[in-house]
């Protein structure tokens, strides 16, 4: 029998009204997120991933259906679930005349800390090599987002709610990151994270949801995603190359030639490719993730259903 | 936890909370050590009694000229008639950061992902910045203590410290409105200019009403709330308990109001 899921939508509708215009920014989300899992929100930007999470923080009140968070109502009980829910927004706004150290407190303060929480904040401050003493309007953007974590984090929440957690991170800080997301599922927490970057939910999500204007198009396990993937491949020769060269080599689906180099759409396994160029001296070689819109399309193609 | 947001607005506050009342209670120290002596005060009183009455009511001397041969008479008008007109800026400062500029800077979004209702929250930080408003009516009437023992005429410290405390209705129903208007309005240059309306416009209207006597200024001059704070009458005759009744009541009905639409709406949109 399966757990109760942690996050259920039903039919989860928000409309924005600006004078007459009516924009669907969200429609009929049917969604859950089950205990333990690390779940990746995946849509470009306007694709209604901040919309959605508003909502699970009842920050903004549905149009219609209604969102469940560990069985309750996420409107009727919002104050409840959110001593269990820590939130990383995207535009990540704190007190600026406040220290790094006093947002902590407060935040603790109003969490009603019995001091574990601020030594909890102190250890990941450490882990994030964050130095709390500093006013927030004195913090590089990167910091700003460290302490967003540190006061999403701090009170070992059951779920966490991230949106876009990595911006402004150095790729350092981001393996930080995804460590301390691992170390979070492993302790049995939910984290339900947005990103439009294909690469960071690869990292550490067990499955992904995939919004397209508003609209869920799938949920799908990261690996069924990795296998559909694919990546852009450019070759640079020291001499001039066919593009025929590598147009029959298995995985290879596109190939343009510019100069001395070779630029094609590769998916599977690169050995193939890098056999077929045998012979030609090869000057370098850069690979580039495919663009999420990308990835969509060659998973569902323009009208959103699965190819098969 | 309770009282966490009343906490931290009080820790923010109290600087500004300072500036304001030992700036005012200055004032009121200095007027008092500039009220002449009995000739003086009696050539001040014959000089208005020669002015035109809409004159004479625009500066603040009202019908009584006798009233103003007073030290309180020339302390009320010279001090607590001006004070309600530059106090009245605080209220809506601060009243506009209880929603109104957290959610245009986005730090709402954080604290109420916090579990405290958004009902407390505004409730915690009224309740904070009455206690700020509080404390600079105390510094007011802390420096017109002073005053009074700087002279060697006497003035009734009492109906000092009642006129002082008479303030706070009427900051109160501006702190309350300009919440509400937070709580209905999204843009904040709206929200302001709606706020600042009401307290010039209520300014203007008792002005216009009390000099423009049996004008259509004067039949509705009892909507605007600077008619009920009527400083005159309670250092002549102590509290006027009818006005603080009801300028508290439209506070709480103001208030009542804020939550219940800020309860309702989206946030930070």
């Amino acid at each position: 029998m399966a757990a109760n899921p942690v996050i259920q939508t039903d039919n989860l509708t928000k409309v924005y009204k600006t004078g007459k215009e009516a924009v669907v920014a969200l429609k009929d989300l049917n969604l859950s997120v089950q205990p333990g899992e690390i779940f990746g929100f995946l849509g470009p930007n306007g694709a209604g991933k901040t919309t959605t999470i508003r909502l699970l923080l009842d920050l903004i009140r549905p149009t219609r259906g209604r969102a469940n968070i560990f069985g309750q109502d996420a409107n009727l009980n919002s104050v409840a679930l959110h001593q269990r829910i820590g939130f990383l927004p995207g535009e990540l706004s704190l007190w600026k005349h406040l220290t790094g150290k006093q947002v902590v407190n407060y935040v603790a303060s109003v969490r009603g800390d019995d001091g574990r929480m601020v030594k909890h904040a102190n250890e990941l401050a450490e882990q994030l090599d964050l130095d709390f003493s500093k006013k927030v309007r004195a913090y590089s953007s990167g910091n700003r987002r460290k302490l967003g974590l540190v006061v999403s984090m701090m009170h070992k929440p059951d779920l966490l709610i991230l949106d876009e957690p990595t911006g402004g991170l150095d790729p350092l800080l981001q393996q930080t990151f995804n460590q301390m997301m691992r170390d979070a599922r492993a302790a049995g927490r939910t984290v339900f994270l947005s990103s439009h970057v294909l690469g960071e939910v690869q990292a550490i999500c067990d499955r992904v949801g995939i919004l397209r204007n508003g609209e869920l198009k799938a949920v799908e396990r990261v690996d069924d995603l990795t296998h559909t993937n694919f990546q852009w491949i450019t070759l640079r020769f020291r001499d001039a190359i066919a593009p025929e060269v590598v147009a029959q080599v298995p995985g290879v689906t596109e190939v343009t030639a510019e100069n001395h180099s070779l630029k094609v759409r590769l998916s599977g396994d690169f050995d193939p490719l890098l056999r077929a160029v045998e012979g030609h001296y090869i000057v370098g070689v850069q690979t580039k993730e495919p663009t999420l819109e990308e990835i969509f399309l060659a998973f569902y193609g323009n009208n959103g259903a699965q190819k098969s | 936890m309770k009282g966490s947001v009343f906490k931290e607005i009080l820790r923010q506050t109290w600087p500004q909370m300072l500036y304001w009342g030992v700036g005012l209670g200055l004032m009121g120290l200095f007027i008092i050590v500039i009220v002449p002596d009995a000739a003086g005060l009696q050539a001040m009183t014959d000089f208005f009694a020669r002015m035109p009455p809409f004159l004479l009511q625009a500066v603040g001397v009202g019908d009584d000229i006798s009233f103003l041969a007073t030290p309180e008479g020339f302390v009320t008008i010279g001090f607590f008639g001006k004070t309600l007109t530059m106090l009245a800026l605080y209220p809506v400062l601060v009243g506009l950061r209880v929603t109104l500029f957290e959610e245009d800077n986005g730090t709402m979004d954080m604290l109420l992902s916090l579990p405290v209702p958004r009902w407390q929250m505004v409730v915690e930080k009224f309740l904070a910045y009455t206690v700020t408003m509080l404390v600079i009516v105390i510094l007011i009437f802390g420096g017109l203590w002073l005053g009074t023992q700087l002279v060697d005429y006497e003035l009734n410290v009492g109906r000092l410290a009642v006129t002082s405390l008479n303030i706070l209705p009427s900051m109160l129903l501006i702190l309350a409105f300009t919440i509400l208007m937070g709580a209905l309005i999204r843009g904040k240059k709206l929200a302001i200019g709606i706020t600042a309306a009401f307290v010039l416009g209520s300014f203007m209207l008792d002005t216009i009403g009390d000099m423009a006597t049996g004008t259509f200024a004067e039949n509705i001059r009892w909507i605007s709330f600077f008619n009920y704070y009527d400083s005159t009458s309670v250092m002549k005759n102590g509290i006027v308990w009818g006005n603080v009744a009801l300028l508290m009541a439209i506070t709480v009905v103001l208030l009542g109001t804020s939550l219940y639409f800020f309860q309702r709406r989206d946030v930070g949109i």
